[in-house]
């Protein structure tokens, strides 16, 4: 039963944490919270399983109620998708331990409605990525932004305005994405994304690919922060629940460029010809956002803000790799995805843990943290120098991948870019590591500064598995690329 | 700068307004019949729709039998929805009114509360049952039933106050009811897996009417009692929140 | 006129679809207090939700309840449209709840809802 009904099962453990979470904590509250960890901690393990299945025999297939396919609803798992499901889940994980002792001592229905919403965002986050229909897709995308709005706003007062914005912000970028799917809609009549695939390819189709194209464009930039239509991000991450910031700036984001990917390369194939243009766009955009954000990053007095401005600026190579279009431009950008969720998720956990123990994450009062959190520091520096780009880590392999793409297809500007960029990201990481390590200790910034030692270690489990995931995905990346190539060699 | 954002706003809305003008050029002819969107699949939906899912009122049969797996997640939007709400109100306790501030509305449940209210709620609660059952056959379902129920109890709030209701609606209790709703419609789902079939495969629900195509209506009736029970909790636990955190007076800072 | 007129006819529906869209979305930037961005942001959804009924219409097609003696696709209207359209308004509806949720918890803390007054706040503190 569970190897048939696999890809819905995955969906469904945090789906069931979810429901079942404000139920227990009724009655328990740490109990709930350890229930809805191991939910999610089993979904991580069968989505292993899954992807291991998918590597070995090609595409899964799963329509539900036994309707027939562009009648019914499918999932539909190939080694693209199975990968980024284990990334959500890893990283939902991670998550639901580090958030335990930020909801200590809350009362029931907050404790618990906390994780409810917690494992909601990651449903809808592994809904987004297996999803094979292109409304489901916006029902999944709803449920994650919902989620996302929430916790947002349970980051404190400031979190509730940033909340709002992006509230109206996103819901402009979910209309425009019923706009895109409303005019697939009206030249197909159908729903289902490959028969979709199947009847946009002939030469009629091509205005309405090019009008949904550009409202996917739009719809997904807004949701993944891409340049110009970032307006709403770096006010959301950094004052976001410090718990919930590395999930939300690590996966959040990324889902919807992997959404991009899949519409541009998987769905729109036949009419690849006639979206040259608006690829060139997305690639104007992406570098503008790669220059422009580390340059806004370096000017950042609180280190949230920095990273959250540093992530547009990361954006911005996965839109290069999806505007090169060829096997290692998409290669590179996959890969950034998953490296970037890591390096991402693993420092915003580092300075929650900062900000659990000091309450603070301005850049002035890091002075001589080595000495407090020796081991939180070591993940900021894997973090620093995967963010630069320097081997063994991820970033070194993902930038490569991107710059072999773009010498391949002869753009060779995108590699000026890409330099510029990490040496911009250079400046402001090694400002970070230097306040860590040379600058003298704050003594009278704040009464709590006083504790010494390290996280529980709880929070420590994050904190360490994300900067070893960062150097093993660096280390392994011929493997990963291997899995990734089944589902890419096939459109590309 | 007001006036800027104002014309820049203006002059972006008519160029949109434009480009739109040559998009609506793509779109089929309103009314045509041979238009993609009324010929691919929803020929399918209106032919032998009301057969396979035994349900005449085909938007019915689309919405909760071939695109159930979408409503799943929409009651689940609305579960969020209400968790959310009630998460961020709560987020700073500030009680501005105490139990027994709602006496003083005493005064509105003399003769309302006690003649009208046992007429007017019952006929809401059996409306609300009848809008139920009948959402697969005619107009209605468990969206509608959920809200009328969740009316009675606003109905009970509003004229005789919370304090008077005989169930305590606590936000929690309301929030764990929304939780059991969406979890009868997964289980509704998750149940034929258990007998080979797939999620949400009617077919394989472990009874055994005389046709099997009743199974399909037995499948729809417990995906609509749930979301029923997830609709009205979701109002109920707005209800709550709001009222707990403020009190009818909104003037006080 | 004849020109205007079938056009009018066939995609009139769309153009004023299409204006009330960007009518919401002009409110939504230009509108300085959050309650009225937020009933712009309602107007902008509703344009969308009647953009996409539009495909459901048929000429001469009943509403989709089966009648018994017509079974043919053209006697009755596109279910499809109306079943999507249902998920979408209860996703609005949601959305409009948090950020009604939201509005009150910003209006609580700066007493204000015009932008320019939360802005002002927001610096000072």
């Amino acid at each position: 039963m569970i190897s048939e009904n696999l890809p819905i099962i995955i969906v469904l453990l945090p789906f069931f944490a979810a429901l079942l979470t404000p139920i227990i904590a009724f009655f328990q509250r740490v109990a709930a919270r350890w229930y809805a960890s191991a939910m999610v901690t089993t979904a991580f393990a069968l989505s292993i399983w899954q992807l291991s299945k998918v590597t070995e025999t090609g595409t899964i297939r799963y329509n539900f109620g036994g309707w027939e396919i562009p009648y019914g609803i499918e999932f539909v798992v190939d080694t693209l998708n199975g990968s980024i499901i284990v990334l959500v889940c890893f990283m939902g994980m991670l998550s639901m331990y580090f958030g335990m002792h930020f909801v200590k001592g809350l009362s029931r229905l907050k404790s618990g409605g906390f994780y409810t919403v917690l494992a909601l965002l990651i449903t809808g986050l592994m809904g987004m990525s297996s999803t094979g229909d292109l409304f489901n897709l916006y029902v999944f995308l709803e449920i994650t932004s919902l989620s996302g709005y929430t916790l947002i706003a349970l980051g404190g007062d400031s979190g509730v305005i940033s909340a709002f914005r992006y509230l109206m912000i996103g819901t402009i970028g979910a209309s425009f994405y019923l706009i895109g799917v409303a005019f697939i809609y009206a030249q197909t009549g159908s729903l289902n994304m490959s028969d979709v695939s199947e009847l946009v390819s002939s030469g009629e189709a091509t205005g309405s690919v090019l009008v949904a194209s550009v409202c996917f464009i739009v719809a997904f930039g807004i949701k993944m922060a891409l340049f110009p239509l970032h307006g709403w991000q770096p006010a959301a991450y950094s004052n976001s629940h410090p718990a919930t910031t590395a999930l939300i700036a690590g996966v959040m984001g990324k889902i919807p460029a992997y959404a991009m990917v899949r519409f541009f390369y998987f769905v729109f194939i036949g009419q690849r010809a006639s979206l040259e243009t608006l690829m060139t766009i997305v690639g104007v955009m992406g570098a503008a956002g790669m220059i422009y954000g580390s340059i806004i990053a370096i000017r950042q007095k609180n280190i949230r803000k920095m990273l959250a401005y540093s992530s547009i600026a990361q954006m911005g190579y996965i839109a290069v790799g999806i505007a090169i279009g060829n096997y290692y431009g998409l290669l590179g950008s996959v890969m950034h995805i998953i490296g970037h969720s890591l390096t991402k998720g693993g420092l915003f956990f580092a300075m929650g843990g900062v900000m659990y123990k000091y309450g603070t994450s301005s850049l002035n009062s890091m002075g001589q943290l080595y000495r407090k959190m020796p081991k939180t520091v070591v993940t900021i520096v894997i973090g620093a120098l995967s963010m630069v780009g320097i081997p063994p880590t991820t970033g070194f392999f993902s930038k490569w991948y991107l710059a072999l793409g773009a010498c391949q297809s002869g753009q060779y500007w995108y590699v000026a870019v890409l330099v510029v960029s990490s040496l911009l990201n250079a400046i402001y990481f090694f400002r970070l590591l230097e306040k860590i390590f040379m600058d003298k200790e704050m003594t009278n910034a704040n009464r709590m500064w006083d504790h010494r030692g390290e996280l529980p270690w709880l929070m420590m489990i994050p904190i360490i598995l994300c900067g070893l995931g960062i150097i093993l995905t660096g280390l392994f990346n011929t493997e990963i690329v291997g899995i990734l190539g089944i589902a890419v060699q096939g459109v590309v | 700068m007001r006036k800027k954002i104002m014309i820049i706003g203006l002059v972006g809305i008519i160029s949109m307004c434009v480009m739109a003008w040559y998009a609506i050029d793509l779109l089929p002819a309103i009314g045509d019949s041979q238009s993609a969107p009324n010929t691919h699949i929803s020929a399918v939906f209106i032919e032998e729709g009301p057969e396979a899912t035994n349900a005449p009122n085909m938007v019915t049969g689309v919405l909760a039998d071939y695109r159930g797996f979408d409503t799943l997640w929409e009651t689940t939007v609305m579960f969020l929805a209400g968790m959310a709400v009630s998460l961020i109100l709560s987020n700073k306790m500030r009680r501005h009114w105490h139990p027994g501030d709602f006496n003083e509305l005493g005064e509105f449940a003399g003769i309302v509360g006690k003649v009208v209210m046992p007429i007017v709620v019952p006929l809401v609660l059996l409306y609300a049952i009848y809008v139920l059952m009948h959402g697969e056959v005619s107009l209605g379902g468990g969206f509608q039933a959920g809200a009328l129920i969740a009316i009675a109890f606003i109905l009970y709030a509003t004229v005789a106050g919370m304090e008077f209701s005989r169930i305590k609606f606590t936000q929690h209790f309301t929030a764990c009811m929304g939780a059991v709703g969406v979890f009868i419609y997964a289980m509704t789902g998750v149940i034929p897996m258990f007998f080979g079939g797939k999620f949400l495969q009617y077919e394989k629900l472990p009874f055994h009417p005389e046709h099997v195509a009743e199974l399909h209506s037995i499948g729809i009736l417990m995906i609509e009692i749930g979301v029923t029970v997830t609709v009205a909790a979701t109002i109920l636990i707005i209800l709550a929140a709001v009222l707990e955190r403020k009190g009818l007076n909104d003037s006080i800072k | 006129m004849t020109v205007l007129n079938s056009f009018l006819a066939e995609k009139g529906i769309y153009m004023l679809t299409a204006i009330l869209f960007f009518l919401g979305m002009y409110g939504m930037v230009t509108c300085k207090n959050y309650m009225k961005k937020l009933i712009c942001m309602n107007i902008m959804q509703v344009a969308v939700i009647f953009f996409f009924l539009c495909f459901g219409q048929k000429d001469g097609g009943t509403i989709p309840v089966s009648l018994g003696d017509l079974m043919a696709a053209d006697d009755y209207i596109n279910p499809l449209p109306h079943a999507l359209m249902l998920t979408a308004i209860v996703v609005s509806l949601g959305t409009t709840g948090v950020g009604l949720a939201l509005l009150m918890r910003m209006k609580d803390k700066y007493g204000s809802m015009e932008e320019d007054d939360i802005v002002k706040k927001e610096d000072d503190l």
